[in-house]
């Protein structure tokens, strides 16, 4: 499928574009700020939700090179809809059985990408919560070793043997994929 | 899964398994669905961390950029969609007005900063994404960023050629970008049509021809425009402003 021209949206997210992101506020708060209001919420929840939609889809362009293949406004709109409906259910408030795409003609092309980001997004956030759940030591050791420090060096810094550091390791992410294990059931 | 624990998952992902364990590891895992979701999953969770546990000094300039827009949520009556806030001062859907904003401190010869501050103003009727198109085009017009209007109205004009709105404006913003021979095929076009801005464009042709001293062209195009057009007070001005 080819690339739609409000990819833009998202290569201006990559760049902080500050008219841009002026122009998604001007364009789509309005219609947020409604939705959750209608639906439980209130002004600030709109905000957070309108501020961490947009995060979400920056990651997404950044770490899974995220490309447009529908318009942007349902895409955004259904992201910030469906990251509600998710607080909503989180705050154990009876969630609203209303149809998300409701107000909008939406393709399955946009509601398959934007169901695609909420989800991977909340998993990735789940797993840095359970990061940090760790001690104070596993996560010095897995941040450093995971964000590409020599091994060697990490020891060195940290005063311990190479295979000291190479069982902690391992024991660190053992108990954080527990972690993660435990969250999932 | 159950002969096998997170550690010995991280040490076959990671490479520390001996050859012969290995290869027993590789043929329960092709048998063992769950043992296959926790070697995918122990390499989502590195992949995850290994990105986003580095620093990202762009998201920290978004996360600013993003406080500073907040306010939007909190104005009374001021967010408000384009349709809704056309459809409620009742301007019709016919009106596709540019609204000319001129300065009368003339007598120096930079006829482009007194007459040609030009807004663009679009009426949305029909919320569709040709609509949306326009607005941005509109948002990005009036902060003067030309080039990124360019690119919208030519994905508008592919899908609707003959919108004089958009011609009129693609005209303006090339012009000003110094693409001036695309820019004047577009003016001229609007001037060859019949709508609203016909005669806004002439006096645009002749505002570029003043700005660019060739003062007889100028008066030729501004000759075109007739005294009953809406063009014409400021068309007189700068003939004035010419002779």
């Amino acid at each position: 499928m080819s690339i739609h021209p409000d990819q833009r949206y998202l290569e201006g997210l990559l760049q902080n574009d500050t008219l841009l992101v002026q122009e998604i506020y001007q364009r789509f708060a309005g219609k947020i700020k409604h939705h959750i209001l209608q639906h439980q919420g209130t002004e600030d929840d709109a905000a957070d939700i309108f501020q961490e939609s947009i995060i979400d889809i920056y990651h997404q362009a950044k770490y899974k090179e995220l490309q447009l293949t529908c318009p942007f406004e349902p895409f955004f709109l259904l992201i910030c809809k469906r990251k509600w409906l998710n607080e909503l259910k989180k705050r154990s408030r009876q969630p609203v059985t209303k149809r998300l795409d409701d107000l909008y003609e939406v393709g399955e092309d946009a509601f398959a990408a934007a169901e695609q980001v909420v989800k991977e997004e909340a998993q990735a956030n789940m797993y840095l919560a359970q990061f940090e759940r760790l001690g104070e030591k596993c996560r010095e050791i897995l941040r450093l070793s995971l964000t590409g420090e020599a091994q060697e060096k990490i020891a060195a810094a940290m005063g311990v043997t190479y295979g000291y550091l190479r069982k902690k390791k391992s024991e660190c992410m053992a108990t954080l994929l527990s972690f993660i294990q435990a969250q999932k059931i | 899964m159950a002969a096998y624990n997170q550690e010995d998952i991280i040490r076959y992902v990671e490479g520390d398994m001996p050859p012969e364990e290995r290869l027993q590891f590789e043929a329960i895992l092709r048998e063992d669905a769950a043992l296959a979701e926790s070697v995918q999953q122990y390499r989502e969770v590195t992949a995850v961390l290994s990105a986003r546990l580095q620093p990202d000094p762009g998201l920290q300039q978004l996360k600013a950029t993003l406080e500073t827009q907040r306010s939007h949520f909190h104005q009374k009556g001021k967010v408000v969609a384009f349709k809704k806030y056309f459809a409620t001062i009742g301007v019709a859907a016919a009106v596709m007005a540019g609204i000319f904003l001129f300065r009368f401190y003339s007598r120096d010869t930079n006829y482009m900063a007194n007459y040609g501050n030009i807004e663009m103003q679009v009426a949305a009727e029909r919320g569709n994404n040709e609509d949306t198109l326009l607005q941005s085009a509109a948002l990005y017009f009036n902060e003067k960023a030309y080039t990124k209007v360019i690119p919208l109205l030519d994905t508008y004009l592919s899908k609707d050629s003959s919108s004089q709105t958009a011609l009129y404006y693609r005209g303006i913003a090339a012009t000003q970008t110094g693409a001036v021979e695309a820019g004047m095929t577009d003016l001229v076009k609007v001037y060859q049509g019949e709508s609203v801005f016909k005669y806004d464009a002439v006096f645009y042709i002749a505002l570029y021809h003043a700005q660019t001293g060739n003062k007889k062209e100028a008066l030729i195009w501004l000759k075109k425009i007739p005294a009953d057009a809406s063009a014409a007070a400021k068309a007189a001005s700068l003939e004035k402003d010419l002779k």
